[in-house]
């Protein structure tokens, strides 16, 4: 029977995803994921979700003409 | 008082960060005729003030803050947002982590892979707006912890809190729809199986 603390696996997935690993972290933390599946698997269930999400979160449109408008007002300057 | 290259350089450095601004400033007006004021007011401010952006910088985690603090200036009190939530409410809200792995299997990416990017729009829209923004800044524009919380002008452990519960709103919904799409939930046991393989199950057993 494997010991861990999945809670804590589970911080550090998401500190990964979240950019706030230093190098040195991010490398220990990749290479813990290789040597252990039940991690791996969660790691590449979070990173799915947060894949899905950034797919399919929906921006607002673009009011037509913003960019110009915007860039008109800053050369009239 | 502006240089004559700092027209070229704002094209160059901040006019890319447009749509990311456009969204977010929606997300703060909830309209679109304000989000566009509100967005070129950001622009004008961010000109002006260019001698004040430190080369090297996350320009647009400083375009953000402009945006944010013109908000908070001038739009606020005009804007159609919907009502805040009230955090202190949402703090008993799946608050605590699951102490067993088996309950980590609640949203795999079985299942989560099958589930139409339609649900998933859905379900980011269906969680409130202050959660919202929070997944949009750290999820989808890539921000730091430090960089939303400067933003939101709130601690780092607020944007962490924040960004746990919206994850865990998320999930709630995002299980909710696998449910109803037929999925099973069967934590504590082993994976969830989809429907598909239980008809093929109970076909076999005839």
């Amino acid at each position: 029977m494997e010991n861990f603390d999945f809670n804590e696996i589970k911080r550090k997935i998401i500190s990964y995803l979240d950019h706030e690993m230093n190098q040195e972290e991010a490398e220990k933390f990749l290479t813990s994921m290789d040597k252990n599946p039940t991690f791996s698997r969660e790691f590449q269930s979070q990173r799915l979700i947060r894949d899905k999400i950034k797919e399919n979160f929906q921006r607002p449109n673009l009011a037509p003409g913003l960019h110009d408008k915007i860039r008109d007002s800053i050369r009239g300057k | 008082m502006n240089k004559p290259n700092d027209k070229e350089r704002f094209e160059r450095e901040f006019m890319p960060h447009l749509e990311a601004l456009h969204t977010f400033g929606f997300h703060l007006c909830y309209n679109d005729e304000d989000t566009a004021d509100l967005v070129q007011e950001t622009y004008l401010k961010a000109y002006k003030f260019i001698d004040k952006f430190e080369e090297g910088t996350n320009a647009k985690a400083w375009l953000f803050k402009i945006m944010k603090n013109a908000y908070i200036n001038d739009y606020r009190k005009k804007s159609k947002r919907p009502i805040k939530v009230d955090y202190e409410e949402l703090v008993a809200y799946h608050d605590g982590d699951d102490p067993q792995l088996s309950s980590y299997y609640d949203l795999r990416e079985d299942i989560f892979d099958k589930m139409m990017g339609d649900e998933v729009t859905a379900a980011i829209n269906a969680i409130p707006e202050e959660f919202k923004s929070v997944i949009f800044l750290c999820d989808i524009e890539d921000f730091t912890y430090e960089e939303i919380s400067k933003i939101l002008d709130v601690p780092i452990g607020t944007v962490r809190s924040r960004l746990f519960r919206a994850r865990n709103l998320l999930k709630d919904l995002l299980k909710k729809y696998a449910l109803k799409m037929g999925f099973k939930d069967i934590r504590g046991e082993k994976l969830i199986l989809n429907k598909q393989q239980d008809s093929e199950e109970l076909a076999g057993e005839e």
